[in-house]
């Protein structure tokens, strides 16, 4: 937790516990509190905004609830739900009242155990009710109070166990706790008995050092943490009192029956029981639709462990917005709608992790919402979307924006004058179709798929010299070329050849063509996809790279412990890394060239554990070892499964970005169960189109780029202006360094050389390492790393358009557009004209035609100013973007 | 309406010729000048408790600082840690020298800087936890550890954006290094990125694309960039487009002022001067820096790559890098000092991690990433020289005592700047970030 959000989280438990302290004995009395009555400032702006919604039914969540030990409780919320869909919280406003205040008391909004047994809880709010059941077991006992499961989450939340404090590598006063209580036993050791047991005073419970220092009753360099009023207090002391157990005593299920407190002898080793596991959380609503300014709304969490318990964990668990701007969410997990939007709210509970997703609708519906034509099901996702949203779409682009900004996305070509003259001119009502079928079959298209994946799979010369660059390159352009299904062209990288060093060897050092085959196959000299493995053959790197590029998943973080915004476990990524166990190069025939090849008895150890991990896929819960050599195949074989949730969904979204400069789910190898796609019918409707066509890319694109919505303008209206995920309007996007240069080559009329090399066109290059600066300054790609290319502008990109040599020395070359049109017979509108079409793809209008001649008639030649003008358009954000 | 724009073309171009115009445009639309749609702007305003107005230099603490950053994480046992007394498997092939300041001990290769290790502390107690070279680097020079979702903005973006450019010389430029990782303006946005100046080693030395190319003068540009402006109406509908503007006219500014470009000239330095900070590309970016920041440059970050030295760590130290740091930065801090700078120019010398205290077995051996201990040094800008603050285990593996975190150094950074660490900025998207994430100033410092 940063320190801003600490902060508020402290004030706000302080501010909570000081309003407790003065209700909590008038509640002991009453065990009825109505909402309304004592409330921070920004609930009751919400009450005031807020209008009572009209024809909406009560409900109260949960329905059911299982409080179990005296230290339990059940976080509520009261909710109307109106017919137009949207939820109104009145918890806050509601009246709650219990049907047995010796078993349940509810007190601000959270039923708290008074005793065992059953009784119903009964929500009233403007005449209507709603009622749950509450079964309080376990008061006496506290038979199921374990370290691990209840007192971890309070030094997670409260930050003890962070990096900033008792988590530092060499803790903090003395006191030393697992990094985000990785380690419940160490702890509960460093707590319980560490240092001669000086932190627990089990004589009297209450004096433990364990709860003075947090409340501030004795010095603590942290502050204080929480009050004596507050659930950690009720935990800790409930927890000390039950003689610190490490897993629960057992008897969770059975309702105490009177007798005298059943206390463990305070530290005496207990019969290590077998622990109870948290197994997941969920969160309540998982979706919700707000209509109601300024409005407050409860999340719920709720944790299910391996024994079917399940219980309320809301006041442990911690709550992020990704905008805050339109959602705040505070330390106990309310929600305050501020602005028309969406948001997430993560939650996140020892280890584990759920998310939110809020629509904010607080924006006046237009008057009257347009019908927008739908293309195919891209449309119908998105425009739906949109209407509910309350958001008009930009309209369609015009036929010259359109063949720009496509042949730009597709084959990173400009149109030429003659191309958009006749495009506009068409009649044919397919023709937007038409050209999209054409410009994939160009080879330029090729060019452009071959960087995209060149950059992604690291084609360096640094990792594979020339010769392997060539290969691999090769395969990757002939895979777009051919319009190899995707599937394939991974299984091939993945999967296409496992040999062992022995048959490696024995064919390289082959007398004969076909002895050598194998050797060949191997080598990455002679072989495209087997570079895969050359790039690098570190298990542990192959995982990070090959789970970020091909599933959209950062596993990154669970090598070294498990993710926190995720679910995935260090056995999770040693089961993967296991896949790439043993994987290893011996020498081909020339200098610095190696064949690959496979040690079936290659391991990898979980330094967790220290045990072998198997290879194991992300979805299953165990792993199966591989005793025969055919890791990579597997491997391959359940990345491209067709039940792999990952494989075409990662895809189609990295190539929707490709076309709509942003990710559904954004950034696009970040698929996590608390980054949700921004709509997810239309990712799963087109990973099942993807799958369907036997993972056409063609099709994909051809799909993508019918849709309107790619073809929509990028004007805004005061609808959609501050959508910024929605794809309302098109985002324009710069053009990246290859395609920007080959613009400004093909506008210009003046080739590049590149030194010699075979290619003319930048989007050409053999590889990444041709000097140049413009490249270079544009931010391209050096392959080392697996992330996507820098779009940033910078200062130094803006000094080289308009001084540097790349646009310079084309406007005034002799053979250049230019001085071309000049000697022509073309009159200055013509030439102007031609001037436009050739870089922005339009014709001028009336007031730019007539800017252009007035400034080439003031101009001291008219050579002068045309290539200024030529300068100016190559300067300007409408020929350096796509949009 | 025609009429009228050409009219108003007409006079921009008439009025350029007389130098004029620059004013009149700048005039025209203050906000998109800056380079900021309203939505960021209201957004940064909101986070903005000060309005980001060049302050004078020569205020009590507006201090500049020159990082010399050393990529790749440098060995802190081999540099400003020896361990003279641990098994020769850690404490490598180098003596330990003794410095003017009783007690502190440097590597025996940096005989310069001991000579004036009063002016600077070596922090030797700092850790953290993250040992890949991107992870790290943002870490180091950010505060933050990298986060998915969200990208933190540099020290010299953040420091750009709260001092703002003096002269038109853009507030924060990098020499040698290129690619930036780490060094980015984050989620202030592309206004902010540093500038790359090259490498003023260089026999012909001129920043890329500074001056006017053949057959353009000043009036020329002038008449261009007017009609440039009336032709470009693309909506500035997102960052990149907003951003491309603020560079495209401080590009303009940069180009138009000869004073300002009179900062890049380092020929203009005496001959012995230039030797004195060494004929290499790090030691002349020493002294372009000083040029730089006594010019009014806020923020300079030398890069010196080659410190990942898994393999043939001693002799690619000992004939190198060593010497090479020694030179340059004992000269910078000498040359700062002298001119009555040091007080006002924060020097940080740092990489992204320390390496292992164990000698590797590689057939050439190394040492590989260790984050658990690592050493910073620093120099003026207001802090105290002479001083080992924190200190290594004997084995140099970790923090002994005093650990000094990430967070703590943006937290002293940041003090030593005159910036509040816990000023809050909200991201374009709203959520409140605090400039040093809960870190605390290394109050021994000052």
């Amino acid at each position: 937790m940063s320190q801003p959000q600490r902060a508020i989280a402290g004030a706000r438990l302080r501010a909570f516990s000081l309003f407790a302290a003065c209700l909590l004995s008038v509640a002991l009395l009453l065990s009825t509190w109505t909402g309304g009555s004592a409330q921070g400032q920004r609930s009751k702006k919400a009450q005031a905004a807020s209008a009572p919604p009209v024809g909406g039914r009560l409900i109260l969540m949960p329905s059911a609830s299982v409080i179990d030990g005296s230290y339990g409780s059940q976080t509520l919320s009261a909710v109307v739900n109106a017919p137009d869909g949207s939820a109104l919280d009145v918890t806050r406003r509601a009246t709650f009242t219990s049907s047995n205040p010796a078993v349940v008391r509810i007190v601000n909004g959270v039923a708290l155990p008074a005793g065992d047994g059953q009784a119903q809880i009964t929500a009233a709010y403007n005449g209507q009710t709603a009622r749950m059941r509450v079964t309080v077991r376990n008061t006496r006992t506290d038979s199921a109070l374990s370290f691990e499961n209840d007192i971890t989450p309070i030094l997670i939340k409260n930050g003890c166990a962070g990096a900033a404090c008792h988590g530092a590598q060499h803790g903090q006063a003395g006191f030393k706790l697992s990094l985000f209580g990785y380690e419940p036993d160490k702890d509960r050791e460093a707590i319980w008995a560490a240092d001669g047991g000086r932190r627990i005073n089990p004589g009297d419970p209450a004096n433990s050092m364990l709860l003075l220092k947090p409340t501030g009753v004795i010095p603590h360099v942290g502050g204080r943490r929480f009050t004596k009023d507050s659930p950690e207090y009720r935990t800790l002391l409930a927890w000390i009192r039950a003689g610190g157990p490490l897993h629960p005593r057992g008897g969770a299920n059975t309702a105490g029956k009177g007798g005298g407190p059943q206390l463990a002898a305070a530290g005496s080793p207990e019969k290590p029981a077998p622990g109870v596991q948290l197994e997941e959380i969920s969160v309540w609503p998982e979706e919700r639709v707000i209509t109601a300014p300024n409005s407050t709304h409860q999340i719920l969490v709720t944790a299910r462990f391996s024994d079917g318990s399940v219980r309320d964990v809301t006041p442990m668990a911690r709550f992020f917005s990704d905008d805050e701007g339109i959602a705040s969410v505070n330390a106990q997990g309310v929600v305050t709608a501020l602005r028309h939007g969406e948001a997430n709210v993560m939650v996140r509970y020892h280890g584990k992790a759920s998310v939110a997703r809020l629509m904010v609708l607080t924006q006046p519906r237009p008057a009257s919402y347009p019908k927008v034509p739908e293309n195919n099901f891209i449309d119908r996702h998105i425009f739906g979307k949109l209407k509910k949203m309350g958001i008009i779409p930009a309209p369609l682009s015009t036929d010259a924006e359109f063949i720009r900004r496509v042949s730009l996305d597709i084959a990173g070509v400009l149109p030429t004058s003659r191309q958009v003259r006749d495009f506009v001119a068409s009649k044919d009502p397919d023709k937007r179709a038409r050209l999209i079928d054409e410009l994939l079959e160009r080879p330029e298209y090729q060019d452009v798929m071959t960087i995209q994946w060149s950059e992604l799979l690291r084609v360096n010369r640094l990792f594979l010299q020339e010769p392997g660059v060539r290969q691999y390159t090769a395969y990757i352009r002939d895979s777009f070329a051919e319009n190899r299904p995707f599937d394939q062209f991974v299984r091939d990288l993945i999967g296409s050849v496992s040999y062992t060093r022995e048959q490696v060897e024995k064919s390289r050092d082959g007398q004969t063509r076909a002895e050598q085959a194998v050797y060949r196959k191997a080598s990455g000299h002679y072989s495209g996809p087997i570079n895969f493995y050359r790039v690098t053959a570190d298990p542990t790197e192959l995982t990070t790279s090959t789970s970020q590029v091909f599933l959209g998943v950062r596993l990154d973080c669970a090598r070294c412990h498990n993710h926190p915004f995720d679910r995935w476990t260090m056995k999770d990524f040693y089961g993967f890394a296991a896949y790439f166990a043993g994987t290893g190069y011996t020498p081909g025939k020339a200098r610095d060239e190696f064949a690959i090849y496979v040690d079936k008895n290659g391991q990898i150890v979980n330094p967790r554990t220290n045990r072998v991990a198997h290879p194991k896929p992300l979805t299953a819960a165990e792993g199966t070892a591989d005793t025969e050599g055919r890791r990579h195949k597997l491997l391959a074989e359940w990345i491209t499964s067709r039940d792999n949730p990952f494989f075409a969904r990662a895809v189609v979204n990295r190539f929707w970005k490709q076309f709509f400069g942003r990710g559904i789910v954004h950034p696009v190898d970040d698929f996590r169960a608390t980054n949700p796609p921004v709509n997810a019918p239309l990712l799963d409707a087109l990973a099942q189109e993807f799958i369907t066509s036997n993972y056409d890319v063609k099709h994909l694109i051809r799909t993508i780029c019918n849709s309107r919505a790619y073809q929509l303008s990028d004007k805004t209206n005061p609808t959609n202006e501050r959508d910024t995920k929605n794809f309302s309007y098109f985002y324009s996007k710069r053009l990246g360094p290859e395609v920007l240069f080959d613009a400004i080559v093909t506008a210009t009329g003046v080739p590049e050389s590149f030194g010699g090399a075979v290619a003319r066109r930048a989007t050409n290059l053999p590889d990444n390492n041709t000097p140049s600066y413009f490249l270079d300054v544009f931010g391209r790609s050096r392959r080392l790393q697996v992330q996507e290319r820098s779009e940033a502008t910078s200062m130094s990109q803006a000094l080289h358009l308009m001084n540097g040599d790349t646009i310079h020395n084309r406007i005034r070359h002799p053979e250049g557009r230019v001085a071309t049109l000049l000697k022509s017979q073309l009159s200055p509108k013509e030439v102007i004209e031609e001037i436009f079409l050739s870089t922005l793809c339009r014709l001028p209008d009336a007031r730019e035609m007539q800017l252009c001649l007035r400034y080439i008639e003031q101009s001291p030649t008219p050579k002068e100013g045309y290539e200024d003008l030529m300068w100016a358009i190559l300067n300007s954000r409408e020929f350096i973007f796509n949009h | 309406m025609d009429r009228r724009e050409l009219e108003q073309l007409g006079s921009y171009i008439d009025r350029t010729c007389e130098g004029l115009t620059r004013r009149q445009l700048l005039k025209v639309g203050a906000v998109s000048f800056l380079g900021l749609g309203l939505t960021e702007f209201l957004a940064l305003k909101a986070g903005a408790d000060t309005p980001q107005k060049p302050k004078s230099r020569g205020a009590t603490r507006d201090v500049s600082v020159i990082l010399l950053w050393m990529a790749g994480g440098p060995s802190h046992v081999d540099t400003f840690d020896p361990k003279p007394d641990a098994p020769e498997t850690i404490r490598g092939p180098f003596e330990a020298i003794k410095t003017v300041v009783p007690g502190m001990l440097l590597s025996e290769h940096l005989p310069r800087l001991a000579k004036v290790a009063d002016r600077f502390s070596i922090l030797r107690s700092v850790t953290h936890g993250d040992g890949a070279h991107e992870r790290a680097q943002h870490y180091m020079q950010t505060g933050y550890l990298p986060i998915p979702t969200m990208e933190f903005p540099s020290y010299g973006a953040v420091l750009a954006r709260e001092r703002g450019m003096a002269n038109s010389l853009p507030a924060y430029v990098t020499l040698l290094g290129r690619d930036g990782e780490g060094y980015g303006p984050g989620f202030l946005g592309g206004s902010y990125s540093p500038f790359f100046a090259g490498n003023p080693n260089d026999g012909d030395y001129r920043v890329p694309d500074l001056p006017m190319p053949e057959g353009v003068n000043r009036r020329r540009l002038d008449r261009r960039r007017a009609l440039l402006q009336t032709l470009d109406t693309l909506a500035r509908s997102n960052d990149a487009v907003k951003s491309m503007d603020t560079f495209f006219n401080n590009a303009y500014n940069l180009v138009t002022s000869t004073d300002s470009q009179k900062a890049f000239e380092i020929g203009q330095e005496p001959a012995p001067v230039r030797d004195l900070y060494g004929r290499n590309p790090f030691g002349q970016s020493c002294l372009l820096a000083r040029r730089l920041v006594e010019a009014g440059v806020r923020f300079v970050t030398i890069t010196q790559g080659g410190w990942d030295t898994h393999e043939n760590n001693f002799p690619a130290l000992q004939n190198g890098l060593l010497p090479t740091i020694d030179q340059g930065m004992s000269a910078l801090i000498g040359d700062l000092a002298q001119r009555g700078m040091l007080d006002t120019t924060l020097v940080i010398w740092m990489g992204e991690f320390g390496r292992t205290p164990e000698i590797n077995k590689n057939r050439n051996p190394g040492r590989d990433h260790w984050p658990n201990a690592m050493s910073v040094v620093m120099a003026g800008g207001g802090t105290r020289g002479g001083m080992v603050i924190g200190e290594t285990d004997e084995r140099a593996m970790g923090p002994k005592e005093r650990p000094i975190h990430v967070e703590d150094l943006a937290a002293t950074i940041y003090h030593a700047l005159g910036i509040d660490p816990e000023k809050e900025y909200i991201t374009p998207t709203g959520r409140p970030v605090r400039l040093s994430n809960d870190g605390k100033v290394i109050r021994e410092l000052f």
